[in-house]
């Protein structure tokens, strides 16, 4: 017990004689690794020390895999084993201030991020410590780039296997290099590829309908001053029908309106007309056509038939909308300007007309 | 022979063919180029001779209105005319119409419709109104019973000489009255009131004389007598043209309105 206690008290002595024990310096990235006393082995290769080591950056976390003592004596450790063919740094400045060089492409691992230093070799900025590779690591990425090499290999089933209900017990496939215990077996039935049915759309029309029944309408005054709407029924026969259009009309129509009242529909008219004008053949197929022609015109007043002599002239201005091919919607507003020319009178009116049909 | 040259190829032939066909569908309807000018300057002369070669249709007279007003004043209406021609203006105004057929004349001398127009006296007989061959010029009456012996008949009595002429439903009940019990002329429609674009009130009613013909009368009231507008026609005289037409005569025009007698 007192010897225990003199023996303490020569340490603490000791202690405070020599002072605190002096630590070697952690060894930084870049830096050269100072000599160590304890490591003859530094000493016989020397030329080693010399050169800068940009892979063995020196972290500080790397004392959780050796001891710190022993972490700068790079040159006792195992030499690494790409140290020889790994490439050169991209940059390299000044002897102690070195970057990492560039990995190779296929590593799996992050690569590490470059930190210059400054030559007093304090860490800068706000990034973490670095992690020293070890042999084992590259040992590892070496594995990993093999299985990065091999072309992906997918575990082949048997034939049966692709027949085989769900819940069938599948057979045990056999393992396949760089999956580890992952085995990769189709059990989905492979669903036939729907077969593609591509329907063409017929082409659009190049010309426009060849025959249109049409409805026109227009409203002119009587000879008695009353509104007399005529309601005009229409043949057209058009041999060119592409950009040019030639139309042949054919109408005739009945009076209707205020003059016809009580029933007495007694005037009609027809006329042959001659149409001549612009399109665009399309689904839609917008026109503009001019008009003339003449006819003659029954005319009722107070019971008695006259019988005038008509002609007129016009715009139409319109469309032709193909349903079928052979089936079009017509429809058209334009001006009109009838001209009467009745037993001692020459009346002329312009109105605005409208006018539907149906094409073949 | 083919215009084209024969490959052998029937494709080769079809498409040629149809080629052709189109050659010949956009040949020029008019080759000559002066016969196409001409062409052209045809369709646009008539087309634009088309344009303004009438009276607008818009202006109520362009089909041959008449507006008409009495010498006194004492009426007035509008007639259409042709088909309407005067035949006298005085003591009152005398309309016909004369046959015809889609425009041309037949030569029948007689009247589809006739209009007459008249204050009523105490000393009028409508029955000699009756028939359409009243209403043709003297020279061209037609009597059917010129050189036949004939009973004389008896004159009828006046059938306005004890009547208010001042009152038009007075005045056409004596009337259709006469025209029933002395002539035998049947009722197509009785007594009723009728309204002009006025806004007067008349009285009106149709027969069917002996002489198969219809007559159509309108009595308005007047100053110092009624106005009596009787029409008479082989057709039906209940249609809109006639209507319209009565509905337009007036009475006691405003002596400021319009010239006297005139035809405007």
């Amino acid at each position: 017990m007192v010897g225990g206690a003199i023996v303490g008290l020569v340490g603490l002595l000791a202690s405070v004689v020599a002072g605190p024990p002096i630590l070697p310096e952690l060894p930084r990235r870049g830096m050269r690794t100072p000599k160590t006393e304890a490591s003859p082995k530094a000493e016989a290769s020397p030329k080693t020390e010399a050169q800068p080591q940009p892979d063995a950056a020196p972290v500080s976390n790397a004392a959780s895999d050796e001891p710190p003592d022993t972490q700068p004596a790079t040159g006792s450790q195992k030499p690494a084993p790409e140290a020889s063919p790994r490439p050169k740094p991209q940059r390299a400045e000044s002897g102690s201030h070195a970057v990492s060089p560039a990995r190779p492409a296929a590593a799996v691992r992050p690569p590490l991020q470059r930190v210059d230093t400054p030559r007093t070799g304090a860490m800068q900025g706000g990034l973490g410590p670095l992690v020293a590779a070890t042999s084992a690591d590259f040992t590892a990425w070496a594995d990993d780039d093999q299985r990065a090499a091999a072309p992906l290999q997918r575990a082949k089933a048997p034939d049966s296997a692709s027949l085989r209900s769900p819940g069938d017990r599948p057979p045990v496939a056999a393992k396949k290099p760089g999956y580890g215990d992952q085995v990769v077996i189709r059990r989905a039935r492979p669903q036939p590829d729907p077969v593609p049915r591509f329907r063409r759309g017929p082409n659009a029309p190049e010309r426009s309908a060849t025959v249109v029944v049409g409805y026109r309408n227009f409203t002119i005054l009587d000879a008695l001053g009353r509104r007399q709407a005529w309601h005009m029924g229409s043949v057209e026969f058009t041999p060119f029908r592409r950009y040019f259009r030639l139309n042949f009309l054919t109408e005739a129509g009945v009076e209707g309106g205020e003059a016809a009242r009580g029933g007495d529909r007694a005037d009609f008219m027809v006329l042959q007309k001659l149409g001549v004008g612009l399109q665009y053949p399309h689904w839609v197929t917008p026109f503009i056509e001019g008009q003339g022609g003449v006819g003659v015109m029954r005319i009722e007043v107070f019971e008695r038939n006259e019988l005038a002599l008509t002609w007129s002239v016009g715009v139409d201005v319109g469309a032709q909308w193909a349903v079928t091919q052979w089936l079009s919607l017509h429809a058209a507003v334009g001006w009109i300007h009838p001209v009467i020319r009745a037993e001692a009178v020459t009346v002329e009116f312009n109105r605005v007309a409208f006018k539907v049909g149906v094409g073949f | 022979m083919a215009p084209w040259p024969e490959t052998g190829d029937g494709r080769t032939t079809a498409v040629k063919a149809g080629t052709g066909l189109k050659r010949a569908i956009a040949r020029p309807i008019v080759s000559s180029v002066v016969a196409r000018r001409i062409a052209v300057s045809v369709v646009l002369a008539a087309a634009f001779g088309a344009l303004g070669c009438g009276v607008n249709g818009d202006d109520p007279n362009a089909w041959g209105m008449v507006q008409y007003v009495h010498a006194d004043r004492t009426f007035a209406l509008e007639y259409l005319s042709p088909p309407w021609e005067p035949l006298h203006v005085e003591p009152g105004l005398r309309l016909r119409i004369t046959p015809e057929v889609f425009g041309f004349d037949i030569g029948i001398a007689a009247s589809t419709h006739g209009l007459d127009i008249v204050q009523v006296a105490a000393e009028d007989q409508i029955s000699k109104l009756q028939g359409v061959e009243v209403f043709v010029p003297e020279g061209e009456r037609f009597d059917p019973l010129a050189g036949l012996e004939i009973p004389a008949r008896r004159e009828p009595a006046q059938p306005l000489a004890l009547v208010d002429l001042a009152d038009p439903f007075a005045v056409a009940r004596a009337e259709l009255t006469n025209l029933a019990l002395e002539h035998d002329a049947k009722i197509d429609f009785d007594l009723s009131t009728v309204h002009n674009d006025a806004g007067q009130e008349g009285v009106t009613f149709q027969v069917v004389t002996g002489h198969d013909t219809f007559m159509r009368v309108v009595y308005l009231p007047s100053a110092p007598t009624v106005v009596r507008v009787a029409m008479v026609s082989v057709f039906d005289l209940a249609t809109a043209d006639i209507d319209q037409m009565l509905d337009g005569v007036i009475t006691n025009m405003p002596v400021s309105e319009s010239s006297e007698g005139s035809e405007g």
